[in-house]
């Protein structure tokens, strides 16, 4: 029993910092003449998390953001790997679509927001094309070089078995590309969790960024908190199970 | 010489010859079709010619040049901040075990937040403007330093530190020759993929909050109806970030040139 204290307590050590800073956090706000409402507290933000969640509306707002999240990931898988795999083959149309593709990806995609309001008034689809736009780049990227990197002895190995060209872009060079594409997928949904809260921010009825900006809105700091770690969470989950999927469809890698 | 013109001429000729078609596809687009379609849609998608006629405007009044200077000090500035304040982090983390046990938990926590999330609590905190700006863009950032460059300390290839060790390298020696060296090409992708997400970031926070800069262009545009100099400010910010990116990768080059 004690042995096992003390096993605790020496695996625990790591969070001394941690620990350490929260306590310091939950301490800030009560120092007088530092603005205590508009810095939340650790057990503040805990309990509006749990209050949140009860009454629905944490859910809610969830919902409407997955729903979101999801559209425009799934678009962008489908654009990416269709033009990743043209990019990845095709030689000189190939070269132009991943110069034409450089070209763009340097714009924010925040910065697509006011003129996709034009384009698609304040409405879901509007938030759908920026998460589209802030993925597809990370797809098509991670497709192109995914089918660039399978060997060529191994493509040169189908063919003298006398494979048919559809036949060696689908079960050569796109399973060759696999787990680079996987790895493309992996970072656009993580990454699309973040874009999400910028993108309701300016137009969106409801969602976490909604939120998160309702928080400063109203002066309710502990809202863009309990916000941000419903994000956190969903996304951590999300990547968790892509793991397990990944792990399952690539199982062919290990054996 | 002249081989390596050619070279630079035949990588450059994709982007060339991409960039043209697309121009003119979309110049052909706007006019021929939209345009006679409906007489307003330049007010939602206008053609390129008139985006470059505005560019020009812009340009030639300065107006262009006052806000990109304005963002580019809110991104140097703040990531002046996480690069000031995020190296020295990673590097204690990636030397000691004791910094790193201790900070990994707090990174844990901290990182999964989206950097946009802190926009609403910076412009509580420090209200419109500059500062908040610079808050905004080192919190962005400043994860990207410090886990890349743990990360660079931590895959340094072990026979690399044994040798080292054999041939009597220690202390300030092992680190300043060896693993120093070793880690910088993660560090400086940490460093460039920081710089990438102050762009971004720094966009997001000038749309929401802030009375110049890019960021503020585009919002300001769509206020006016003006989708020309929202394309405009885009391609502005494309362009910056696109060639500071270089600026960075050449520095690199020039710093670690024994790479090859």
């Amino acid at each position: 029993m004690q042995y096992r204290i003390v096993t605790i307590l020496r695996g625990g050590r790591q969070y001394a910092l941690l620990l350490g800073l929260l306590l310091l956090w939950e301490a800030i706000p009560h120092i007088p003449g530092i603005g205590g409402a508009l810095i939340p507290h650790p057990t503040g933000i805990l309990k509006d998390f749990v209050l949140f969640l009860l009454d629905g509306t944490l859910i809610r707002h969830a919902a409407n953001s997955l729903l979101r999240v999801s559209v425009g990931v799934v678009c962008a898988i489908l654009a990416g790997i269709l033009m990743g795999s043209i990019a990845g083959i095709a030689n000189s149309l190939g070269r132009g679509l991943e110069a034409f593709m450089r070209l763009l990806k340097p714009i924010p995609p925040v910065a697509w927001i006011p003129i996709s309001i034009l384009w698609f008034h304040v409405t879901d689809s509007q938030q759908v094309f920026i998460i589209f736009i802030g993925t597809v780049f990370v797809v098509f990227f991670a497709t192109m070089d995914g089918f660039r990197g399978v060997p060529l002895r191994l493509r040169r190995v189908a063919r003298s078995l006398g494979a048919s060209k559809w036949t060696i872009v689908t079960s050569v060079l796109l399973r060759g590309a696999l787990p680079d594409i996987l790895r493309g997928v992996r970072e656009a949904v993580a990454f699309a969790w973040f874009i999400i809260v910028a993108a309701e921010f300016v137009s969106a009825p409801n969602g976490l960024g909604y939120l998160i900006l309702e928080g400063r809105n109203i002066i309710e700091p502990s809202r863009v908190f309990v916000g941000a770690a419903a994000i956190g969470l969903i996304s951590w989950g999300l990547d968790h199970l892509f793991v397990l999927v990944e792990r399952s469809i690539l199982r062919w890698q290990n054996v | 010489m002249k081989l390596q013109i050619s070279r630079i001429v035949r990588s450059a000729a994709p982007y060339i010859v991409s960039l043209a078609v697309f121009l003119l596809l979309w110049e052909g687009v706007t006019r021929l079709i939209l345009e006679r379609l409906n007489p307003l849609s330049r007010n939602i998608l206008p053609a390129p010619s008139i985006v470059a006629q505005t560019g020009y405007n812009l340009l030639v009044s300065g107006t262009l040049f006052t806000h990109i200077a304005t963002s580019f000090k809110r991104v140097v500035v703040g990531y002046g901040w996480a690069v000031g304040l995020g190296l020295p982090i990673g590097v204690a983390a990636g030397l000691l075990p004791v910094v790193r046990e201790q900070i990994q938990p707090v990174l844990r926590l901290l990182r999964p937040i989206p950097p946009f999330a802190w926009i609403p609590l910076a412009l509580l905190w420090f209200g419109i403007g500059d500062m908040s700006a610079f808050f905004v863009v080192f919190v962005g950032s400043v994860f990207a330093v410090v886990q890349y460059t743990v990360f660079g300390f931590l895959n340094v290839d072990r026979t690399l530190l044994r040798a080292a060790r054999n041939l009597g390298a220690r202390g300030w020696q092992m680190v300043r020759r060896v693993l120093l060296p070793a880690a910088a090409p993660r560090i400086f992708s940490g460093l460039r993929v920081a710089w990438g997400f102050g762009w971004m970031v720094v966009v997001a926070a000038e749309l929401l909050g802030s009375s110049a800069g890019l960021g503020f262009l585009i919002m300001d545009s769509r206020n006016l109806g003006r989708p020309d100099i929202a394309l405009v400010a885009m391609v502005a910010i494309a362009g910056v970030a696109f060639s500071t990116e270089l600026l960075l990768v050449g520095l690199e080059n020039l710093t670690l040139r024994w790479r090859e």
